[in-house]
């Protein structure tokens, strides 16, 4: 895992020079699976798309996506645990690649299911409930 | 794509329509009785047709895709549960026309039944969703020109306000029913034809398969935010329609016997509206469509999809639930803030007439707040809309417990929803905005049941009849 996070470190420093937009992320580790990168653009608007590409650092995931010239954020969702590198790569020749690196850490699964648990119990509480003041509103009206 | 002249001249030709609607609907309203409660004679065609238009809003047009977006197929599922809230407030509904027949809003409820105490936390527990909610619908509007349109998003939002403020003050609820039938047709006539598009567009299994490789946990059942999500999200709706005034304001307008049955089918109308919906935004990723915030992935991927027709068509039904959500959200806080403020602190001897002036210089001042509230978009529609669920899902328990069991009396339910609004925010912050309302709902439960449990008192259920039909007169 170091390794990765040495590589991540030196390809972000090596991304440095000679920006056209940069990447920056608002929380560096996510746990919902969704993650919006912001683009800062800097220098005259491109009239090219600009590729953005997301690798997972030690399993072979990848995903490659095009944005539009003035897209300023992307939002991404339904990712698995690991940590990423996402990095913006301009199709124009005189922009360099910028690269920021996120981490995804679901929720433990076991706090989530006590939470679903909880919220069945509630519900068929509140329903049974319901049920049960309405009969007996019903029948005392009736009397 | 639509073009932003031709996104300005729908929206302003729908706003004459629907002002010119009002207008011609309240010409004859001269009572308050008649503006605020619409004559306490709503049908059950209009009934369900109101309830189902209002509960069709940003929530189901805009935030429905975008949930589905963040935590895929329990996202949607999620959402789609919502229709709990209608389904459930049918039974409601009948109880309460039945303990107050003269009431007006569901603050009268609180203070006649829990005190001054609890009726002051529930006040303030319903401005705070009133203004998150009015906030987001506003917020809404300028979203869906902008994404549609690139029209600016202040000016898309100022003219869904201002044309809502104008309808909304010329026939109070009965034009808000009158409208709301006739978007309710438009919402449902264009919801259908959208499906039918996109189902013929985007096949099912590359939809499936890009899921699948790019993003896995849409399809995974124990996404583990989704599952904490389900529920919250049914609590969330649960608690918006329990303690609306939205929703207590039609239970009193309706019919006696109405209101049971219209809440029911609207519900069972309403509940397929989020899967259609959100099924849009699961089309994304294989469109190649990444929308910048989640909340603009249904109007990206539908005109995209549907071309500058569907995008027309799109545009027009989403300015129509909109419309049909602001206008009901005016009228409803307006009558709580006349009633339980004006009434109560500030001209207790109004006459009929001072009343329904008051309404209406309030339906001004609140338009008036929320534009400037959603001048500085603060959060996405989501986030903003949970955040309110901290609040509204304290208030289901004491709400059902003061409808049914008499032995559940004083300030224990005041206490019951600060105690849940306040963990429900700890929640929030801790945790995500997909916990706030689930956690805020146990807590509350948790003091209602000792209050309950304790409770040496009964309170007498014809109080509430005698005292509402006191200060009718």
């Amino acid at each position: 895992m170091w390794i990765a996070r040495v590589v991540t470190l030196v390809l972000v420093a090596a991304s440095c020079n000679g920006l056209a937009a940069s990447l920056r992320v608002s929380d560096e580790v996510v746990t919902a699976g969704f993650i919006t990168l912001h683009i800062e653009r800097t220098g005259p608007p491109q009239q090219q798309s600009t590729q953005l590409s997301i690798q997972h650092l030690s399993e072979p995931y990848s995903l490659s996506l095009s944005l539009q010239p003035t897209q300023q954020a992307v939002t991404i969702s339904g990712l698995a645990d690991g940590d990423y590198l996402a990095t913006l790569d301009s199709s124009s020749a005189n922009s360099a690649q910028t690269s920021v690196s996120f981490s995804v850490k679901h929720h433990q699964l076991t706090l989530a299911l006590v939470l679903f648990v909880l919220g069945l119990c509630l519900f068929v509480l509140l329903v049974g409930m319901i049920v049960v003041g309405n009969k007996q509103a019903h029948d005392k009206e009736s009397v | 794509m639509i073009n932003a002249s031709l996104a300005l001249g729908l929206a302003l030709a729908f706003a004459l329509l629907w002002v010119f609607f009002g207008w011609w609907i309240g010409r004859r309203v001269q009572s308050h009785n008649e503006f605020a409660l619409a004559g306490r004679n709503v049908g059950l065609a209009f009934a369900c047709a109101t309830a189902m238009a209002t509960w069709v809003t940003s929530n189901t047009t805009l935030v429905a895709p975008q949930l589905t977006y963040q935590f895929g197929i329990w996202g949607m599922i999620g959402y789609a549960c919502a229709a709990f809230g209608l389904l459930l407030f049918a039974p409601l509904s009948q109880r309460i026309k039945t303990l107050l027949p003269h009431g007006y809003t569901s603050g009268d409820f609180m203070r006649l039944r829990f005190g001054r105490f609890t009726w002051w936390v529930f006040l303030l527990i319903s401005f705070v969703y009133a203004m998150s909610w009015l906030v987001s619908l506003g917020m809404a509007g300028g979203i869906l020109l902008h994404t549609l349109s690139g029209l600016d998003y202040h000016l898309g939002m100022s003219i869904i306000l201002l044309m809502c403020v104008v309808y909304t003050l010329f026939g109070g609820l009965k034009a808000v029913i009158a409208t709301d039938f006739l978007q309710a047709i438009i919402i449902l006539a264009g919801v259908v034809g959208i499906a039918i598009v996109v189902a013929m567009n985007v096949g099912l299994e590359p939809i499936h398969q890009k899921l699948s490789s790019d993003h896995p946990k849409l399809l995974d059942l124990l996404f583990p935010a989704a599952v904490m999500f389900l529920f919250n999200n049914i609590f969330f709706g649960l608690g918006e329609i329990f303690h609306s005034n939205v929703w207590w304001s039609r239970a009193f307008a309706f019919k006696g016997g109405v209101g049971k049955k219209a809440y029911f089918i609207a519900g069972l109308l309403w509940l397929p509206i989020p899967i259609v919906t959100g099924f849009i935004a699961l089309a994304a990723p294989s469109l190649g469509l990444y929308p910048a915030s989640a909340d603009m992935v249904g109007p990206l991927v539908a005109s995209q999809v549907l071309g500058y027709t569907g995008s027309i068509i799109l545009f027009i039904v989403v300015f129509s639930a909109l419309a049909s959500s602001l206008d009901s959200l005016l009228a409803a806080t307006s009558d709580l803030i006349n009633q339980d403020i004006y009434l109560q602190y500030i001209k207790p001897k109004a006459s009929d007439s001072e009343r329904l002036k008051s309404a209406k210089w309030i339906i001004v001042i609140l338009g008036v707040v929320t534009w400037l509230l959603c001048l500085p978009k603060i959060a996405t529609l989501g986030a903003l809309l949970n955040f309110a669920g901290a609040f509204v899902a304290s208030t289901i328990w004491p709400i059902v417990f003061g409808l049914y069991f008499a032995r559940m009396t004083g300030n224990s339910a005041g206490w019951a929803m600060l105690f849940g609004t306040v963990s429900g925010l700890i929640g929030y912050f801790y945790i995500g905005f997909y916990v706030a309302a689930l956690v805020s709902c146990a807590v509350s439960l948790l003091i209602c049941v000792i209050a309950w449990r304790f409770s040496q008192q009964s309170f007498h259920w014809q109080a509430l009849g005698t005292q509402s039909k006191v200060e009718d007169v």
